[in-house]
């Protein structure tokens, strides 16, 4: 007999909310859990949605302007005693008064996303300052030293902002402007106008684990404290201009880094020097796309290019390891890897010690591979890969009883499910959308 | 009438401006959805800037009640009578 569905409607913050709540083992055993994007083509709304909708007990049902009559549509098949859940998505725009469009976008070709730099992190006054003749640089020292106070209602924006949310809010069943206009301060909730980062999702999912009645458990409690550890969704974020940090008393802005999709993480004033000057790795993309048809040596050129254009990007880095390893070019692929390690420092993840850990053993660093193994078991206990490669350099160097625990380790990794990622890395699948880009360029 | 239609310009020319599209295609019935890249978000920066260049201040509950340009130029135009 089927379950009853659970389905999440709407943009990407409905998709994390179904993977955060598919890790309650208390819910999955009783429900099928189905995302649902409001942009959904219909031919996916056949194959994956229709069975599930006639034994629907939960809707969340986020209300997006351009998904409404998808929506409206979905609304009308559930059942009589489905629990319909309206919720608005959540935007907050008061640190971002800079908004604006960018015909440059047009003038080069891009692969993902439709733009190199989406409008939210454009920036009219240094346009401004482009259109009266200042060449880029000037334009952006002239952002920089300009005095945002004098020429933004910082409060004005943001109360707007507020009224906003909490107007498109208003007679819905999940409510998150209060818990915003509360923490917006003192947490980062999010990482641009559009993409709230794992505080907001830990409120949402609250709400929603409420609804469907699950009583408190340690283990909601440890996913909905997991939650808020999460960076956030999306490719890029907008850098925060000082003065608007200092304005509302961000106290966790000091010296962010903003991520600009695989280009790298910048601060603010990196960030405004690369937007004046319009800079974009366009190479790295291309290679991308290459190595999709399979064309490898071509995409390794676009990613030494890429590299050197980039240094400091670690996704360059470790697509040109990736790919140095393949091509056999071992020392330009650890060269890279060092690179990366000490550019990522205290936040390098597990993946990036496997590949140090792979690399070293295909040079015969034995020692240097089970210690990166170590490195990536410490950030990550069950990488199978990781106990595999600290097995073999233990073993390598002699040590066989502990390279003989780690293989033990392994095998029973490996007998184990698939561990799922509580949440999906938003940077990997982001990567989706330029995989779909049409080579016939090349 | 004339200021009327002064009032409804100068919004319209905010919204153009915003917007970044033609002046000519915002009417008085031009809603969201006639107007490209206007929605929920940005229209928090067309409040601003039709607050910043037309210097008023208009209530927020109303604000957000406007469904169309002309609805816009008209709370404006109320704003600036009281």
């Amino acid at each position: 007999m089927l379950k009853p569905s659970i389905i999440f409607f709407g943009n990407c913050h409905m998709g994390v909310a179904r993977n955060a709540l598919g890790r309650i083992g208390e819910l999955t055993d009783h429900f099928e859990l189905i995302f649902f994007r409001h942009d959904s083509h219909p031919s996916l709304w056949n194959a994956e949605i229709e069975p599930a909708l006639d034994r629907c007990a939960f809707f969340f049902g986020q209300v997006n302007s351009d998904g409404t009559e998808l929506r409206e549509a979905v609304l009308k098949r559930l059942p009589a005693a489905c629990r319909t859940v309206a919720l608005a998505p959540s935007f907050l725009n008061s640190f971002w008064p800079f908004v604006t469009h960018d015909d440059r976008n047009n003038l080069h070709p891009t692969p993902l996303l439709g733009e190199s730099y989406p409008k939210y992190l454009c920036n009219r006054f240094i346009l401004d300052f482009i259109r009266r003749g200042d060449s880029p640089e000037l334009a952006c020292r002239r952002f920089l030293e300009m005095d945002i106070r004098s020429v933004v209602d910082l409060d004005r924006l943001h109360e707007i902002s507020i009224a906003q949310l909490r107007g498109l809010e208003r007679e819905k069943d999940i409510t998150l402007s209060g818990f915003i206009a509360d923490n917006f301060a003192s947490r980062r909730l999010f990482l641009m106008p559009l993409h709230p980062t794992g505080h907001v999702f830990s409120e949402m999912c609250r709400q929603m684990i409420n609804i469907i009645g699950l009583q408190p458990s340690a283990a909601i409690a440890q996913l909905l404290g997991d939650l808020q550890q999460f960076r956030g969704v999306g490719p890029y974020e907008v850098p925060i201009h000082p003065q608007v940090a200092e304005h509302f008393g961000l106290n966790w802005a000091g010296g962010l880094r903003y991520r600009h999709f695989h280009e790298g993480d910048f601060s603010h004033a990196e960030f405004a020097e690369r937007y004046a000057r319009f800079e974009f790795g366009y190479g790295y993309y291309q290679g991308l796309q290459l190595l999709r048809v399979g064309r490898k040596v071509e995409a390794f050129e676009r990613f030494t290019e890429a590299a050197r254009v980039n240094p400091r990007s670690r996704y360059i880095a470790r697509t040109f390891a990736n790919l140095a390893f393949e091509l056999g070019k071992v020392e330009e692929a650890m060269a890279a890897l060092d690179r990366t390690v000490i550019e990522e420092g205290e936040t390098a993840d597990a993946e990036l010690w496997v590949a140090v850990a792979q690399g070293s053993l295909a040079i015969g660093a034995h020692s240097l591979c089970e210690g990166a193994a170590g490195r990536a078991i410490a950030l990550q206990a069950d990488s199978i890969e990781a106990w595999r490669l600290r097995s073999l350099g233990l073993g390598l160097q002699g040590q066989r009883n502990e390279a003989n625990l780690a293989a033990r380790r392994y095998q029973w990794l490996r007998s184990q499910p698939t561990l799922r990622p509580l949440i999906e890395d938003s940077g990997a699948e982001f990567g989706r959308h330029w995989m779909n880009w049409d080579d016939a360029g090349f | 009438m004339a200021l009327v239609d002064a009032i409804f310009e100068s919004v319209a020319r905010v919204v153009a401006s915003t917007f970044h599209c033609d002046p000519a295609i915002v009417r008085v019935d031009s809603e969201a959805s006639d107007i490209d890249g206007w929605d929920s978000l940005s229209h928090v920066y067309l409040i601003m800037a039709v607050e910043h260049e037309l210097k008023v201040k208009l209530p927020l509950s109303d604000v957000m009640e406007c469904a169309n340009v002309g609805e816009l130029a008209a709370l404006v135009r109320k704003v600036r009578a009281s």
